[in-house]
């Protein structure tokens, strides 16, 4: 932590190689994490650079209280849910084809994934209520602990707790259910 | 058992939903950060460097800790050369004459070169100093030497700090002090006086007698008319100390000296053990310097005027860090304990400092070295912060 804020403080001078370790530190934790949010790589790049771009203009007056990585995941996760809310809003045809856009615009990142189970979980984690697939993304792939989940999503740590395993026991039926109609056949 | 079929598969499996994205996504992406932090620096105004100390001195306890060294830099000094003195010429004791009547008195101390350091204030009363620092702002500093006990005070925050000083050498008056100093040093074999006549200064003419003794050399001028002293310039060891706008028995309110917390105040307590910094505490604070607080590399200088001088920069940097408050304070404790190795070193004759321009883990270089007492060889400190014992004949050059 002291070195992300030695990091931090030469960033705050200028300097590029600070920066770039920062980013190179955190990239692909932060990618993933937008990547499963969204189910879009295109907008998770998009929504990386904003975070880092928006960091870096507001670093002069930035205090760094915790981890720069929760401070960064948080950071995504605030700008995924906007989008998705942007997106939501945007949308002025009906609930079915709105949600018939949501999955093809979630399909990307998971249809591209080489392993046909990875694909299936994947596609079963859009299926998934937005509030438990942030909670067991950014506990999964940003190892947050849900103490900080619940502070992201300004709700108890017992909801946070709920909406971990409810997620998971409905990606485990969803998969399973997959299972049982393969091997049915 | 199927994949998904526990917890810790379902979870093993998420894990492997990653996206790394490709070395032209991320090029692509750092490319425009970068160009993002280049607007950042062209628009940011030039650092401020004024009023830097109001910044660090929100923090209690950083407060404390950073300004008690200052604050004490210079009450030991008269301590220091009490040893020794002089076959005293009538025109020296003249001079040094209404030093010893003097019942109070105001100075300006300066640490180092004058123009360069900050200036500290004093009023002098019995055993107590009020002392003010001209780049700290919003403090007042009533050091009680006979007790060894600091009451510092920011009468605009309304926050009060005793601060303890561990094994001070109890002075019972300072001015008392200084009388007997003086007249140790008149009565000393070693003591050498050399009369430097009438010259001018600051379009003043003032004449001046240079006390020389091999732990101290001190420059005193005085008015030639009257022969009030008005600047004694002191060298002790490898450090330089100037008082200027002396002024003797002056009326002062005791009240000013009292070491009562105000109503109204917030209190602090500290502790500070003088001499009880180590080589470990000076290597870890010459780690800090050139880790945390210089990019890499030693500081210039490790006398403590320059720290003085640099003090703000240092404190600037402290801030960017954005550490928490206890982190200041440990970070505050360890730079007192690299002050307090140096200003009270307790090896034979000088320390050698050559860390300018070394960076942290040069492990060729030698960058301070000194001779602990009792000992024939020399400790010798590398850039890497190793270090060795070395024979006198084998230390750097």
């Amino acid at each position: 932590m002291l070195q992300d804020k030695l990091l931090l403080r030469q960033v705050k001078s200028g300097s590029k190689d600070a920066l770039r370790l920062i980013y190179k530190r955190y990239e692909r934790d932060l990618l993933t994490l937008a990547a499963n949010l969204l189910g879009d790589t295109g907008a998770a790049e998009d929504i990386l650079q904003d975070v880092f771009v928006s960091f870096v203009r507001s670093v002069q007056n930035f205090h760094l209280r915790g981890s720069l990585k929760a401070y960064l995941l948080t950071c995504v996760a605030n700008r995924s849910r906007d989008l998705l809310r942007k997106k939501k809003r945007q949308q002025t045809v009906n609930i079915t084809e709105a949600k018939k856009s949501e999955s093809n615009v979630k399909s990307p990142f998971y249809t591209a994934l080489c392993n046909e189970e990875l694909q299936k979980l994947g596609i079963a984690m859009t299926d998934l209520p937005y509030e438990q697939r942030e909670v067991i993304v950014l506990r999964l792939h940003g190892n947050l602990k849900f103490r900080q989940i619940a502070k992201l999503q300004n709700v108890s740590i017992k909801t946070v707790i709920s909406r971990y395993r409810y997620g998971l026991d409905r990606l485990r039926s969803l998969m399973n259910g997959e299972f049982t109609n393969e091997t049915g056949r | 058992m199927r994949p998904a079929d526990n917890a810790n598969n379902i979870e093993k499996l998420i894990k492997k939903l990653r996206y790394n994205g490709s070395a032209e996504t991320h090029n692509r992406i750092l490319g425009n950060v970068m160009q993002a932090l280049d607007a950042v620096e062209k628009e940011k105004p030039n650092a401020p460097t004024q009023n830097i100390w109001r910044t660090i001195m929100k923090s209690k306890i950083t407060k404390i800790a950073a300004a008690a060294v200052i604050v004490i830099a210079v009450v030991l000094c008269i301590h220091q050369f009490g040893e020794p003195l002089v076959t005293g010429t009538p025109t020296f004791a003249q001079v040094i004459q209404p030093i010893l009547n003097a019942q109070t008195a105001t100075l300006t101390i300066i640490i180092g070169q004058e123009g360069k350091g900050p200036e500290i204030h004093d009023m002098i009363m019995g055993s107590r100093i009020r002392r003010t620092l001209s780049n700290i702002e919003d403090l007042v500093a009533i050091i009680d030497l006979q007790t060894g006990r600091i009451l510092q005070l920011s009468p605009k925050e309304k926050e009060a700090a005793y601060i303890d000083l561990k094994d001070w050498p109890s002075i019972p008056n300072y001015m008392d002090r200084l009388r007997n100093v003086i007249t140790k040093l008149q009565d000393s074999p070693h003591f050498v006086i050399k009369e430097l006549g009438i010259q001018e200064y600051n379009g003043q003419r003032l004449i001046g007698f240079r006390a020389s003794h091999p732990k101290v050399e001190i420059t005193i001028w005085a008015d030639p008319e009257t022969a009030l002293p008005v600047r004694i310039e002191q060298i002790s060891g490898q450090m330089q100390v100037i008082c200027k706008d002396l002024q003797f028995d002056v009326p002062m309110d005791e009240s000013l000296f009292s070491m009562d917390v105000p109503e109204g105040y917030s209190l602090q307590q500290a502790e500070l053990d003088l001499h009880g910094a180590t080589e470990e505490d000076f290597i870890e604070g010459l780690r800090i310097m050139a880790e945390d607080l210089g990019d890499g590399y030693f500081p210039d200088s490790v006398a403590l005027e320059d720290y003085i001088r640099e003090a703000p920069n240092v404190a600037k940097k402290i801030e960017e860090m954005g550490l928490s408050e206890k982190e200041q304070t440990e970070l505050a404790m360890k730079l007192q304990q690299y002050l307090l190795f140096i200003r009270f070193f307790k090896g034979e004759g000088e320390w050698h400092y050559a860390g300018k321009d070394v960076k942290l883990g040069d492990a060729e270089t030698p960058i301070f070295w000194y001779q602990p007492k009792d000992s024939e060889t020399y400790r010798v400190i590398y850039g890497d912060l190793h270090i060795e014992d070395v024979a006198s004949d084998k230390l750097p050059e």
